[in-house]
């Protein structure tokens, strides 16, 4: 596989991203965002760009991106302060790159992945362009509206209900057009609390998803190796099943 | 539901190599890959579209999380010479970020190496420059050290770690919390992992001849006789940053330093203060 460097043109600026190339035939494409902490895209000890490297080794084309205000895709996002306002920017800019991305792959499908606020990122994406989505895979992905957004504003289009704990509805929103395409899959920990709580509400709705959990463990900060070792391990032994389902042997 | 793959030729998708130069608002980016010690590492031009400074930056980052909470302040650094008219690379060493390699493993000749290939990759990019190595926290080390190999005239030091030895000892031992900031508190915990701090692993080589990497350092400097200057806030906390050479240009900056702080605008301040003044003197 082979590392490019980009910088991908949109109405704000240059995002800045990597996209690991397969050497042989690209299977898939797949967007890999992190969560919001530094160092986002590589992710710490470069835990993101290890597995963007094994997925490529899989044939899966993968991109990764500067969130706005980070890394390459400064100056964008400067003098933009609050989570929905950072969110809605993050929005406006991976929905143009996956335009860009997708003009690339020749026709290839598109995984949506990501971790914390990347995974939410992965579903919003996912669920806003269902004709591209080949699956989503979120890793203890932020479930409840942020903060700042309509819901917490009040705003009565978003028709959330008045306990602040739940789902906001976008989110079941989004994987609902997404449930025929391909399979959406959410890794949580155990001991994860912020998304385990809202599992058996999130499954009451009977959105098609598959929940896996990592017994005894938290696994949201990703910041040492045995965390980091389940996450790789997991996400690329479900991709690896989704592929052989996409493209079964014979 | 989907369709089945195709031939190997139908499915290659388009190259991604033509799409690491991006121009506009006056400026000229370029992202890549170079090779440095047979390992390939992650680079950054900035530049002006039409340079009308003849100097460039070699922006040597710091190590691990420091590198990470500090990049907004690397970055904006390279930016603002950039649009004064120079050009500024900024770079991921071997094992960290973009950059292939493993942190764990590499010594200080491996850093030290990155540092001057990227100032070859920049001036093979953007040539006819003067090139400043211009090194933050831990990366000022580096800066020193590639000075040295390079014979560069010019150092500018960010908050300075002029014994490298030492701050990789002090890493595999603290159990300091890092600097306020967004991440949670429980988050890179330190002291949880044995070889780790943040996160990140501590090269073993150079722990184990860190009074060498001091010293190296320290020759380095001893050895330098063109122009330096120093930028920083009051000594860091619980981390020995070594004696600052005496012959630089000190710009003190209000506040006290803390390992992991954040975005840095006091220190952006005065470095693009810094620049202002570099670029006017280089113009005339």
């Amino acid at each position: 596989m082979t590392d490019h460097a980009v910088l991908i043109p949109t109405s704000e600026g240059p995002v800045g991203g990597i996209v690991s190339q397969p050497d042989g035939t690209d299977r898939a494409g797949m967007i890999l965002l992190s969560g919001y902490g530094r160092p986002a895209r590589s992710g710490i000890n470069s835990l993101w760009a290890r597995l963007a490297r094994r997925l490529a080794a899989m044939g899966v084309v993968v991109l990764r991106v500067d969130y706005s205000r980070e890394g390459e895709t400064l100056p964008i996002g400067e003098g933009v302060s609050g989570q929905a306002a950072t969110t809605d920017l993050d929005l406006l800019l991976l929905d143009q790159a996956l335009r860009w991305f997708h003009g690339r792959l020749n026709g290839l499908d598109v995984f949506f992945a990501g971790a914390c606020a990347g995974g939410r990122i992965a579903i919003e994406l996912a669920g806003a362009n269902p004709g591209v989505a080949a699956g989503t895979f979120a890793i203890v992905p932020s479930l409840r509206p942020p903060v700042g957004s309509g819901h917490a504003r009040g705003d009565s289009k978003a028709s959330a209900p008045d306990d602040p704990d739940a789902i906001d509805p976008q989110a079941i929103e989004r994987l609902r057009a997404v449930e025929d395409r391909g399979p959406t899959w959410i890794l949580t920990g155990e001991l994860d609390d912020f998304v385990t709580d809202l599992l058996p509400p999130l499954l009451a709705t009977e959105v098609d998803l598959e929940v896996e959990s990592v017994p005894g463990l938290a696994i949201h900060f990703l910041d040492q190796p045995v965390l980091q070792e389940q996450v790789e391990r997991r996400v690329t032994n479900r991709v690896a099943r989704v592929l052989m389902e996409r493209e079964p042997l014979g | 539901m989907h369709d089945r793959f195709a031939t190997e030729t139908q499915c290659r998708t388009r190259p991604w190599s033509d799409a690491g130069t991006w121009l506009g608002e006056g400026l000229r980016r370029e992202v890549f890959y170079f090779p440095s010690r047979g390992v390939e590492l992650y680079g950054s031009l900035y530049r002006a579209a039409e340079t009308t400074l003849p100097f460039g930056l070699v922006v040597c980052g710091s190590w691990g999380v420091e590198a990470d909470r500090s990049d907004p302040l690397v970055r904006s650094v390279a930016l603002k010479t950039a649009r004064l008219g120079g050009a500024a690379i900024v770079f991921h060493y071997p094992g960290y970020g973009d950059s292939f390699g493993d942190s764990a493993a590499v010594g200080l000749a491996d850093l030290t190496q990155a540092a001057i290939d990227a100032g070859a990759e920049a001036e093979r990019r953007c040539p006819g420059r003067s090139w400043t190595f211009a090194g933050f926290m831990f990366g000022a080390a580096i800066a020193c050290l590639a000075q040295r190999r390079a014979a560069a005239d010019r150092l500018l030091l960010v908050q300075p770690v002029l014994r490298p030895g030492s701050y990789f000892r002090w890493l595999s031992e603290t159990s300091q919390l890092l600097a306020p900031g967004p991440n949670p508190k429980a988050m890179m915990e330190p002291g949880t992992t044995p070889g780790m701090a943040y996160g990140y692993p501590v090269p073993a080589a150079i722990v184990k001849r860190a009074e060498d990497a001091d010293a190296a350092v320290t020759a380095a400097l001893a050895g330098f006789d063109g122009e330096g200057t120093i930028i920083r806030h009051e000594a860091a906390r619980g981390l020995d940053p070594g004696p600052m050479p005496t012959t630089f240009a000190e710009i003190d900056v209000a506040g006290v330093w803390r390992f992991g702080a954040q975005n840095h605008p006091q220190l952006a301040r005065a470095a693009a203060e810094w620049l202002e003044r570099s670029a006017r003197e280089g113009s005339r």
